[in-house]
């Protein structure tokens, strides 16, 4: 059953060389080219047709700027194609982890940040009281829970991070690049954490360059090269895909099996 | 570079029937949809304004007497400098200064943070989906409150004070209040969405607040000024508001229906502005943030 349907999906951005309305800017743009304000569109994703059932872990891969990212944000409701459909099941309880540290006060402790967060996904007050302990617990942070974000690690705020998201119980959890802050121990309990969602019928998106977690957590490569879907498949041709792609040797003829 | 064919990989996969799909974004058609909407995410409304609340005294010996002491000494210099030296002031002066003062605190506090909502937020707007009206929201929020707990302490005072004799038209007090919060409400919206297409709407605010200022009955009253301005005085925004809380408060009469058109027309025209224009140009903002 399709839980993420992107159809014919494209986003267009506007890239703002020199933005500036400043007067002084638009006076040395006369003389000089190079300051001069331009407004380039830019498809930051085209044609992206994916189709995401319940229950599957699926990595996208690719390189910097090649469009994971917007993809991500597209299915998380932040921003909504220029063309096409991105559709989601409805009722659909979406969670992500995008950035690091956003949706945390620095100011705030760690007990104030979780409830900040948890209501960021329109959790109600009732039901944070509810998951509150389980996300102290799972975070391991129970010792600096009374404490401002701003004197945490960034490892330490990975850890509060995925706990609040793991313990929203998502239908659809969205992760881009969170890993490699944690030590090996947390590692390896968000990875159960993740193998546990979509044994439970659940579906994750992961955005990553580390080959190893996304092994451990997905079956299924997405690789984008220039907002476009270049491969998309199985979990060991994907990463080779994937290898060969960076390196240059890529051929335009994945296989093409689901 | 590799050259790369693009692939419609999954051939345009026609999803299972059996799924309801829905699209991700859609359009809030309706005042109604919004609210049900805002109010989804009311915990997040509440839990920013107690953020705010919260860092603004937190680790200050006095706290909340710090929005005590802003207004006063507000208050105390307008009442020296035209009560006493200028000596233009009537009786009961301080407390028709005090009525303005707390009002308009309240309004040009709201616009001048609401110009932030958007662009200081731009991360987390752009990393979770939620309805974006909730951050100007919670700035007039943020100030109502403060504006509500300055008024609860020095309203007793002067109206003890002053020995004005408690009215019952004291209680249309709450619907000038709802039309003032719906007219700062409108205004925020109108600025947060403003500044992310066009950041000098921070410079030309600190402009206007200043000439809406002057022009609002707050240091002087209507009476006292020529025929020719009367007009364009009872026109300035915020003149009906403050106006209404001095007739209400200090005159104890309700106010003439001419201030409660005007009042009504900003606070109704404002807050549809407002609103439409925040939701029509929602993705433009977010594209620009």
């Amino acid at each position: 059953m399709t839980t993420i349907d992107a159809r014919e999906v494209s986003k267009q951005f506007f890239l703002r060389h020199n933005p500036s309305v400043e007067l002084k800017v638009r006076f040395l743009g006369l003389f000089h080219a190079d300051k001069r304000q331009s407004v380039e569109p830019f498809w930051a994703l085209k044609n992206v047709n994916l189709a995401i059932p319940r229950g599957e872990a699926i990595a996208l891969v690719g390189r910097n700027g090649s469009g994971k990212s917007t993809l991500l944000k597209l299915i998380a409701g932040v921003h909504r194609p220029t063309t096409g459909r991105l559709l989601v099941s409805r009722n659909a309880r979406i969670a992500s982890m995008i950035e690091l540290g956003v949706g945390f006060h620095p100011e705030l402790t760690g007990r104030e940040n979780v409830f900040l967060n948890a209501s960021i996904h329109g959790f109600t007050r009732a039901e944070i009281d509810a998951i509150y302990p389980g996300v102290v617990r799972y975070s391991g942070l129970e010792h600096f829970i009374d404490i401002p974000a701003k004197n945490y690690s960034s490892g330490m705020l990975m850890r509060l991070g995925f706990a609040v998201a793991a313990n929203l119980q998502p239908d659809i959890l969205l992760l881009d690049e969170v890993f490699a802050v944690g030590d090996a121990e947390f590692q390896q309990r968000c990875i159960a954490t993740l193998r546990g969602f979509v044994e439970d019928g659940k579906t994750v998106v992961f955005v990553s360059h580390d080959a190893w977690a996304i092994r451990a957590i997905c079956r299924r490569v997405c690789v984008l090269e220039h907002g476009e879907v270049v491969f998309d498949g199985n979990l060991a041709r994907g990463l080779a895909f994937y290898d060969q792609l960076i390196a240059g040797r890529a051929h335009p003829s994945p296989v093409t099996p689901l | 570079m590799p050259s790369i064919e693009p692939r419609a990989v999954v051939a345009a996969a026609a999803p299972a029937a059996s799924e309801d799909l829905v699209d991700r974004v859609t359009t809030v058609e309706s005042v109604a949809a919004l609210a049900a909407r805002v109010y989804r995410y009311r915990e997040l409304l509440k839990n920013i304004v107690l953020k705010d609340l919260k860092l603004k005294y937190r680790g200050s010996a006095l706290g909340f007497l710090w929005s005590l002491a802003n207004p006063l000494l507000m208050i105390g210099v307008y009442a020296v400098a035209f009560n006493y030296i200028l000596r233009v002031g009537t009786t009961g002066y301080v407390f028709r200064l005090m009525l303005g003062v707390l009002a308009w605190t309240f309004f040009a506090n709201s616009a001048t943070m609401a110009t932030g909502a958007n662009v200081d937020n731009a991360a987390l707007l752009k990393n979770v989906a939620f309805p974006r009206v909730i951050l100007p929201f919670a700035t007039v929020l943020f100030y109502l409150i403060q504006y509500l707990l300055t008024v609860a302490v020095f309203l007793p005072v002067m109206i003890l004070w002053y020995r004005v004799p408690l009215s019952a038209v004291m209680a249309l007090f709450i619907v000038f209040l709802v039309l003032q919060v719906m007219f700062t409400t409108g205004v925020s919206l109108l600025l947060a969405t403003s500044t992310a297409f066009f950041r000098d709407t921070r410079h030309l605010l600190e402009v206007a607040l200043a000439v809406m200022f002057w022009t609002t009955p707050i240091l002087y009253q209507v009476n006292q000024l020529p025929e020719g301005i009367k007009l364009a005085i009872y026109l300035s925004p915020m003149s009906s508001f403050v106006i209404a809380y001095q007739r209400l408060f200090y005159f104890g009469e309700v106010p003439e229906a001419s201030v409660w058109a005007i009042a009504l027309a900003y606070a109704l025209g404002m807050l549809v502005l407002g609103v439409r224009w925040s939701l029509a140009v929602e993705q433009q903002v977010m594209d620009r943030l």
